[in-house]
């Protein structure tokens, strides 16, 4: 069984959250479907971030994001619920994109670019991890935080930039990026730790 | 294994990445909660299945109990042809468990006799022990699988079988101790015997 064990998560980091009520994933393992559209609900995005680190082809993506949660629901009495629920999903998830990317395996034939073959090796597992936690943490910010943080990263504007562009003020805009990194460093602050106590991870 | 810092850059090319701030197409919850409840609606629905289909997770009790019912209205154990299986025979509990009651479905394959086994009744086997199913005949006792059932589910117990059933027409189960050798103890909790019609 994979397990991911932090420092902060086993200190109870005030900057955690329980991942869902004990009643939603009690649920979830007695076969309820509505529990499992919460617990869609709570991690479509990161899976989403996960699969399309690894295929990048977007028709893959929806096929094996919804074979994820598919064969989360299938296996959920399976699940030990005194455990976290994302790393369990989170290998679910790589295993589906995996299994998606060798039904689509073809060798390079040298006549096309590179990107196009989806025979190269998907992305480090620990680097997946990030990705999963670096969208987790997004999903804890504001909507508006979410933008500011979004426009500055992805689309590279300036403050100046981004107040216009949103139509806010240029002092609300630099509150929002200052409490939205704050908030980010603290939700990633457990991947940043060095003292040996590190992210440990058991491959089942 | 250490997860390597991400240092600010390693932030910063992270959070430039459309990866993370992509996401699924609304559409896709739907999709997902449909295709959950098609396969729910299979696995509740009784069903035709092809030969050699595998049944789904889970499984009505009270079926268990008319198969059972059916089954021993005709005389114990019977060679059947039925859609999925080449034989089906009743599991009558005994003293040790005289709730228990059960099928088990016999199918032919390339690899061997799959056995499909649904029981109901039989109390959960403690820490410490298990249920071990055998196929007995004139030859002997082939061991043919084990099993818990402690999380109470009415799920289908898969086993499988390396020799003709002809050779060894009764399945019997029992209640073994961890670390006991392996043979079937004395504790027979349900018992089957194909009979020719």
């Amino acid at each position: 069984m994979f397990s991911v064990s932090t420092p902060a998560q086993q200190a109870g980091d005030a900057g955690s959250r329980p991942e869902l009520p004990a009643d939603v994933i009690a649920g979830f393992v007695a076969g309820s479907t509505d529990a499992l559209g919460q617990i869609y609900d709570r991690f479509s995005r990161p899976v989403w971030s996960v699969v399309a680190k690894m295929l990048g082809n977007s028709a893959l993506i929806d096929d094996a994001v919804q074979e994820t949660f598919l064969r989360a629901w299938r296996s959920a009495d399976r699940f030990d619920a005194s455990r976290p629920l994302a790393p369990w999903l989170f290998t679910i998830a790589r295993r589906a994109a995996i299994d998606a990317l060798r039904k689509e395996m073809r060798p390079t034939r040298g006549d096309h670019d590179e990107p196009e073959d989806l025979a190269v090796a998907p992305p480090d597992f620990v680097s997946l991890w990030q990705v999963w936690e670096v969208r987790s943490a997004i999903d804890r910010l504001t909507s508006l935080e979410q933008e500011v943080v979004r426009l500055s990263h992805l689309e590279g504007l300036t403050h100046e930039e981004i107040s216009i562009h949103l139509d806010v003020p240029l002092g609300t805009v630099k509150s929002r990026s200052h409490r939205a990194h704050r908030r980010l460093a603290a939700l990633l602050s457990h991947l940043a730790e060095d003292s040996g106590e590190g992210a440990e991870y058991e491959d089942a | 294994m250490k997860t390597p810092e991400p240092d600010s850059a390693r932030l910063d090319a992270l959070l430039r990445d459309p990866v993370v701030w992509d996401g699924p197409p609304p559409g896709l919850r739907g999709s997902l909660m449909e295709a959950v409840a098609a396969e729910a609606a299979e696995l509740q629905a009784p069903h035709q299945q092809p030969a050699g289909a595998r049944r789904g997770p889970r499984f009505a009790g009270w079926l268990v109990a008319a198969a059972v019912a059916l089954l021993l209205a005709v005389g114990g154990g019977w060679l059947t042809r039925s859609d999925s299986a080449d034989v089906v025979v009743a599991l009558q509990g005994t003293p040790d468990a005289p709730t228990a009651i059960g099928t088990a479905e016999f199918t032919s394959t390339g690899a061997g006799m799959e056995i499909t086994v649904q029981v109901e009744g039989l109390a959960a086997a403690a820490p410490g022990t298990y249920y071990a199913a055998w196929l007995v005949g004139p030859k002997g006792v082939v061991p043919v699988g084990s099993f818990h059932v402690r999380d109470g589910s009415q799920e289908p117990i898969e086993l499988w079988s390396g020799v003709p059933l002809g050779d060894y027409p009764t399945l019997m189960v029992t209640l073994q101790q961890e670390g006991a050798p392996p043979v079937p103890s004395e504790a027979v909790v349900l018992r089957g015997t194909v009979e020719d019609s």
